[in-house]
């Protein structure tokens, strides 16, 4: 049974690794990743790393992967072109296929190979990989890395805010966001200086900022939503 | 405690025989599946009530026989997909709900000490595991995706916006949720649950009164994990016509519909667990053991109407207010709680 | 200790048999039609007007910010699940240690709410 999974898990993270590099449509790839993760997750546990195991699901497949898909959706998915990168990104991936091909083939010849016949230690404590374990070595082993991660979660969160404020503005003041329903409509329609004909709505773009160079009339950030309507033609 | 199977089977690491797994497994998923359309039932029954109407009272005796009518009636339409549908996304996605929800279910701890049955001892649980508590989130973390891609790939506007709406919504709910649930960790030392049940059995007092502010908090967000009124901005039907399940008919959205009442079961059985003590009848410490699982069921009922109730109440959020309920007033208490209860375990 | 996870296993594959059924139901039971369907029959759902909705929405930022965040306090619960599990065993030290986790992370959230990025636009 152990077998049956194994290989199934081992062979799906494999083709769902290589999907996630080959499908042009960033989407697609994202959704491959979350394959070859649950596999990951799938081959954790049947090496007896249950917290891992459950923690690679929750993390990856639940907080990444939704992020990745967050990103796609914001970035516009699937009508983007590929970014071909320029010589010295070229340089620079070969550099770390074959660092990373070097590494593995080193893991392989060394430790693998001789593992292939044998089933692990047969003396595997009943609590091995449990939180309570994890635990134990985070408060003791690991104290410094623990308490790291902290200071490393801090710097993201804000790392995070500063990175977003800079792409489209998310602060109040710099840009208006719209409600959601907005977000499909093209700008400036629904209001009343496009029913006066002072503005036509470019169909098929759906920009979701209020900019003034597209006349839909500039509007202060506090305002509603409904700003549009009472902007009227008055300006 | 006189045999050493008297506790919570995970302490002794203990697993039944592989062809009472299976039978126990085969049960449990009958038992869960016939849940739902029980409480599909129940709940239009209650809402008619709330409403000041006799609810569905036509299709056998007292309407009972209306959510297989109902089913009867989805799974004969005509198949349909949208023109733009991504054709095998739009197809698994709902698979992917009802299975993400389903398998929840085993985790919830039916009966303390194992039962004999049959000559061998069986826990009246699917699963019982150091990391019982994690598989939940990490399966409505799976269930997510459901959400998420049935919307995406129906190319509708409505299930686009549903989706992601809900994904928004269901992160930052989930994030409260499982630091609400610290305290109950802190105070077993365990993540199994029948550990935490049995924490509550032996203190004689359930986590819902120690616990009382991350208790309010784990409702509330779990409110929101499965989509419930006033939380479920998803679907909601008056500005999103369907949310993220409006192309989806027949089978497809027959299968929407029983993961979200199997999330309703497993939502009230998951906070009887973690907070009503489980199978534990508060001043009756010799209660017969096959009265477990009647007594997890009927406070899983109570919370579920409950969750009915709340339902028949309260209008929808916002969903700038949504947000920041969670962000702003849910996250925060959550983490003070957490904290509090460290200090207090640690001191006394 | 794996044998203990046969039951989900079980539960997995039958709620996938069950739910291909579901998927699979209506093309097997549901009404067959000769006629090739129209093209407003496979329209997704517009209220009647025409529908140009295609592939690549772009959406506001609010969503990233909020995946970000959800990604940092999903990685302090599951920091925090494990010490909270030993922390009566390591007593005060575990409560300390997890004392300036818990703070600085809600620094990092102090700091994400003064700058706005909770605001949902």
């Amino acid at each position: 049974m152990d077998e049956i999974l194994f290989f199934v898990a081992g062979i799906a993270a494999i083709v769902a690794a290589a999907g996630t590099v080959f499908l042009r449509n960033p989407f697609y790839a994202v959704l491959s990743l979350v394959v070859h993760l649950l596999s990951l997750s799938m081959l954790f546990l049947l090496l007896y790393a249950q917290f891992v195991a459950v923690v690679q699901v929750m993390v990856y497949v639940g907080a990444v992967m939704v992020l990745y898909v967050f990103v796609n959706a914001y970035v516009g998915g699937g009508s983007e072109p590929e970014g071909g990168g320029g010589p010295s990104l070229r340089m620079f991936s070969y550099a770390i296929a074959i660092t990373l091909i070097v590494t593995i083939g080193i893991a392989v010849l060394g430790t693998g190979l001789q593992a292939i016949d044998g089933s692990g230690p047969d003396d595997i404590p009943a609590s091995f990989g449990s939180p309570g374990e994890i635990g134990k070595l985070l408060l003791t082993k690991f104290l410094l890395p623990f308490e790291a991660a902290s200071f490393l979660l801090l710097v993201a969160a804000i790392g995070a805010v500063v990175l977003a404020r800079r792409r489209r503005g998310v602060l109040p003041g710099e840009e208006r966001m719209v409600a959601a329903l907005d977000l499909l409509a093209p700008t400036g329609t629904g209001s009343m200086r496009e029913g006066v004909g002072a503005i036509n709505p470019t169909p098929g773009g759906f920009s979701a900022r209020i900019t003034p160079s597209t006349g839909a009339g500039t509007l202060p950030a506090s305002d509603d939503r409904t700003g549009d309507d009472s902007e009227g033609g008055s300006r | 405690m006189t045999s050493v199977l008297a506790g919570p089977l995970s302490a002794i690491n203990y697993a039944e025989p592989w062809y009472v797994q299976i039978i126990k497994a085969l049960l449990i998923f009958a038992i869960g599946f016939s849940l739902v359309p029980l409480v599909l039932l129940y709940e239009r029954k209650l809402l008619g009530r709330f409403q000041g109407r006799p609810g569905p009272n036509r299709v056998g005796i007292y309407g009972s026989m209306q959510p297989l009518a109902d089913i009867g009636k989805l799974l004969f339409k005509e198949q349909f997909k949208p023109r733009g549908a991504i054709g095998w996304l739009f197809i698994a996605a709902p698979l992917i709900s009802m299975v993400a929800a389903l398998a929840t279910f085993p985790l919830i701890p039916f009966s303390g000490a194992p039962q004999e049955i049959l000559g061998t001892k069986v826990g009246l649980y699917g699963l019982d595991s150091d990391i019982g508590l994690l598989i939940f989130f990490a399966f409505s973390a799976i269930g997510s995706y459901g959400i998420l891609l049935g919307g995406w790939s129906s190319t509708s506007k409505y299930s686009f916006l549903g989706a992601m709406r809900g994904a928004a919504q269901l992160i930052s709910y989930e994030a409260a949720q499982g630091l609400a649930l610290l305290g109950v960790v802190m105070t077993t030392g365990s993540l199994s649950l029948s550990e935490i049940v049995d924490k509550q059995d032996h203190m004689g007092l359930w986590f819902l009164v120690p616990q009382i502010v991350g208790a309010f908090i784990f409702f509330v967000a779990t409110l929101a994990e499965i989509n419930r009124t006033p939380f479920d901005l998803l679907e909601a039907d008056s500005e999103l016509v369907g949310g993220f399940m409006t192309e989806y008919g027949g089978g497809r959205f027959a299968l929407y519909y029983v993961a979200e009442y199997v999330h309703l079961v497993v939502a009230g059985a998951m906070f009887s667990t973690l907070f009503l003590g489980g199978w534990n009848i508060p001043f009756w410490n010799g209660a017969p053991g096959f009265l477990d699982p009647f007594v997890v069921l009927a406070k899983t009922l109570v919370i579920v109407s409950i969750i009915i109730w709340i339902r028949a109440t309260l209008p929808r959020l916002r969903y700038d207010q949504l947000m920041s309920f969670g962000w702003k007033i849910l996250l925060p208490l959550a983490t003070l709680n957490a904290l509090v209860t460290a200090i207090v375990l640690v001191a006394l | 200790m794996l044998r203990s996870y046969l039951p989900l296993l079980i539960f997995l594959v039958l709620s996938t048999g069950v739910g291909a059924f579901f998927v699979m139901a209506n093309t097997l039971l549901g009404p067959r039609f000769k006629r090739r369907p129209t093209t407003v029959h496979e329209d997704a759902y517009e209220s009647g007007l025409p529908s140009d909705v295609q592939q690549g929405f772009r959406f506001g930022i609010s969503f990233y910010l909020i995946a970000m965040l959800f990604l940092l306090f999903d990685i302090e619960v599951v920091f925090l699940y494990p010490i909270a599990v030993e922390l009566k065993q390591f007593g005060t030290f575990a409560l300390v240690e997890t004392a300036v986790f818990i703070v600085l992370l809600f620094v990092a959230l102090i700091y994400v709410w003064r700058r706005g990025a909770l605001e949902w636009k």
